[in-house]
């Protein structure tokens, strides 16, 4: 899912950068943190298979979905910086 | 004693100047010397929006490196006392260990004598005073500027005419003073000489603050003729034993581990000083030797100075740098490691106000110890202990088991804990305010602010909900009651974890996006305790003027939570600036949350979380 403000954040991002008040993203920082979120879901679905509680495997679930949703959104943000180009 | 030197100092100099006016020259030369080196210090002070510390940290992770450091720091920079003391804030603020700070401070002793060298080959030779004046024009017009670092540039630049022309003083008054006076007539022959010289060059350098003018002063004299070359060689020698007094002036507003750096200078060079009095004629028969090798005439005593001054030095590191390890030990034993007062702060102090990125390291590091000591509070305000929440297997259990309540006095806890450490941080911010700091790293001092008045904020949220919960912690009933009271804590404490996690957790693995599922489980909470009590109060289970008194709590501790994830975005966020806008990006907002939930929960009661 998008978020509501994440075309807003994304033109304020360059408008900073034309600026020279922000850092450039390049495409290695997208990378990085996809790989980061990548190994956290997997950590997550190891953490899954050893918990007993059902509270905990509906919590666990709940992360799993975040992280595949962020995941997608840096997807979604590597393609706006670079493969729309 | 302080209140004597004073005086006297000034009584000496007026007497002088009434006797002499020669020594008006040389006193002139030495004052307009200093004067430059304050500028000096100044300049590279403006210097130091990161490059500087961000250097030095990287730079010295292994001896050798650190002693190469110290060497072309003080090389470049021709002050072993501005490196010593940038050394002390760095080991104040922790950002290096003692064993990399000796060997800065090592290879500052052997950088210092670059000046030897180039005040002997060049300095007496060219007409500095000819550039000096040209130097100053241009450096009040840097200084006249806007920019921080042109301003810095023009420090440098005057600092560096001041010197020139300091040199050029007192070339002139000892010039004309040797053709009055020789000072020669008063020299002592053999050993006793070369103690009392010795003892006369480490006073000259207490007083002038600077080996480095003192070296000068006896490379002039040496010049003129006004000393013998074995007295130089004292007077060097009683050079490096007065230059740590400027350690330890330094290290008189640091903590304990500056201290033991400047009782690590005093040691070595005080040891140096006595090998370099015992092997005297060996060392002398060296620098005869040296200079047959570099081609210096054998009555350039000047350029010889300069030789005997890096020999002794460089003899001085090579005898104690496989010692550092057992100076570090020794050092340990004798200066103490101080009993933590929880209540004072760690790593906020004089001598890192200077650096604006030792600052934000020490205020990072100290509002982490505001957030340790209010982790006890907050626990205990739970009523459960911090090895009990760290350990937990199963929170929400861990969190029904504990009945017994913690008995502790929350408010002088805060008054301990909290409120004196905070003093401090809101201080120390203000103050570094005040400073010509880097638009990033005032960003980042107001957002570690922010974090420091979040922790206080939650701690006083935990004493608003102290009451109830220790109600509903003995005395289960309600049962429905003390059921969302369990609940709350339970959220809490896994917030405490999940700041744990982010604190113990590889810096490389670690993404703020991961407090994204916590915000939106904070939310999810809410909504299913507010639920709660609309059932209880519809039920007529509670009275609506008791349930007030719930809603309340369940405000404070909420607001404690979304605080918690506040103060964790701000203690570990991203280092990599444009890996942070990445995740700024990403990340959701407040507007976010509630859609996000909405969507989560599409339709009827929001089902409850925790049975």
């Amino acid at each position: 899912m998008k978020l509501r403000r994440s075309d807003e954040k994304l033109n304020e991002y360059k408008d900073r950068l034309k600026a020279g008040k922000a850092s450039k993203i390049k495409r290695k920082h997208i990378e990085d943190l996809t790989e980061k979120l990548k190994k956290k879901k997997i950590k997550i679905q190891d953490q899954i298979e050893d918990a007993k509680s059902a509270e905990k495997i509906a919590r666990l679930k709940r992360k799993l979905k975040t992280i595949g949703e962020q995941i997608d959104r840096a997807e979604w943000l590597d393609r706006r910086l670079f493969k729309d180009k | 004693m302080k209140k004597l030197l004073f005086p006297t100092i000034v009584i000496v100099l007026v007497i002088g100047f009434w006797i002499s006016p020669e020594f008006q020259i040389i006193a002139g030369g030495v004052a307009i010397f200093l004067f430059g080196m304050l500028y000096l210090e100044q300049g590279f002070s403006l210097f130091s929006g990161g490059a500087l510390e961000r250097v030095l940290s990287r730079a010295t992770d292994t001896t050798w490196k650190s002693l190469a450091f110290g060497i072309g720091t003080t090389s470049v920079m021709q002050s072993s006392s501005l490196v010593s003391v940038i050394t002390i804030s760095f080991l104040s603020a922790e950002l290096i260990p003692l064993a990399a700070g000796i060997g800065i401070i090592f290879g500052a002793n052997i950088g210092t004598t670059t000046g030897a060298w180039l005040i002997a080959g060049f300095g007496l030779k060219v007409k500095l005073s000819a550039y000096a004046l040209p130097m100053l024009v241009i450096a009040v017009i840097l200084n006249f500027q806007s920019s921080k670092y042109l301003r810095g540039g023009g420090a440098v630049l005057a600092g560096l005419g001041f010197i020139f022309l300091g040199i050029h003083f007192m070339k002139e008054g000892f010039a004309d003073f040797s053709s009055q006076i020789d000072l020669l007539e008063y020299a002592v022959p053999g050993r006793l000489g070369l103690l009392i010289f010795t003892a006369i060059g480490a006073v000259a350098t207490v007083i002038m603050q600077s080996s480095h003018a003192t070296v000068v002063l006896v490379i002039t004299a040496l010049a003129a003729g006004q000393v013998s070359y074995e007295n130089a060689l004292a007077l060097a020698i009683g050079a490096n034993i007065g230059t740590t007094v400027t350690a330890i002036i330094g290290s008189l507003t640091a903590n304990y581990q500056g201290k033991r750096l400047a009782a690590a200078h005093l040691i070595f060079n005080l040891s140096t000083a006595a090998v370099a009095l015992l092997l005297i004629d060996y060392l002398r028969d060296m620098v005869e030797w040296s200079s047959d090798m570099l081609g210096i005439a054998a009555t350039d005593y000047t350029l010889k100075l300069a030789v005997f001054h890096t020999i002794f030095n460089v003899l001085g590191v090579i005898l104690m740098t496989p010692l550092i390890n057992r100076l570090v030990h020794l050092l340990e034993r004798v200066i103490a490691t101080p009993k933590l007062d929880v209540s004072r702060p760690r790593y906020l102090n004089d001598s890192v106000i200077a650096f604006p990125e030792a600052s934000l390291v020490a205020l990072r590091k100290e509002v982490l110890h505001l957030y340790e000591n209010a982790f006890e509070i907050i626990a205990h305000g739970l009523n459960l202990s911090r090895r009990a929440i760290l350990t937990s297997e199963d929170l929400g259990r861990t969190v029904r088991a504990s009945h017994r309540p913690i008995e502790f006095d929350l408010d002088q806890r805060y008054e301990q804990q909290v409120r004196h450490l905070y003093a401090a941080i809101v201080e120390f911010t203000t103050r570094l305010g005040d400073t010509d700091l880097p638009p990033s790293v005032a960003d980042e001092v107001y957002r570690l602010r922010q974090a420091a008045s979040r922790i206080v904020e939650c701690v006083k949220s935990i004493k608003h909900l102290r009451k109830n919960i220790l109600n509903f912690t003995v005395r289960a009933k309600p049962r429905a009651v003390a059921e969302i009271y369990n609940d709350l804590r339970t959220q809490i404490a896994d917030l405490l974890v999940v700041m744990n996690n982010l604190e113990t957790s590889d810096e490389n693995e670690r993404t703020l996006l991961s407090l994204e599922e916590d915000r939106l489980q904070i939310e999810h909470g809410r909504r299913d305790i507010d639920a709660r009590l609309d059932r209880l109060i519809r039920e007529r289970q509670i009275e609506p003027a008791v349930a007030t008194s719930f809603m309340n709590d369940t405000n404070y501790a909420y607001t404690c939570m979304i605080n918690l994830i506040e103060i964790a975005r701000t203690l570990y966020r991203e280092a990599d600036p444009a890996m942070f806008e990445v995740e700024r990006i990403l990340a959701i907002d407040e507007d976010d949350v509630a859609d996000l939930v909405e969507r989560d929960t599409p339709s009827g009661p929001t089902p409850e979380m925790r049975q």
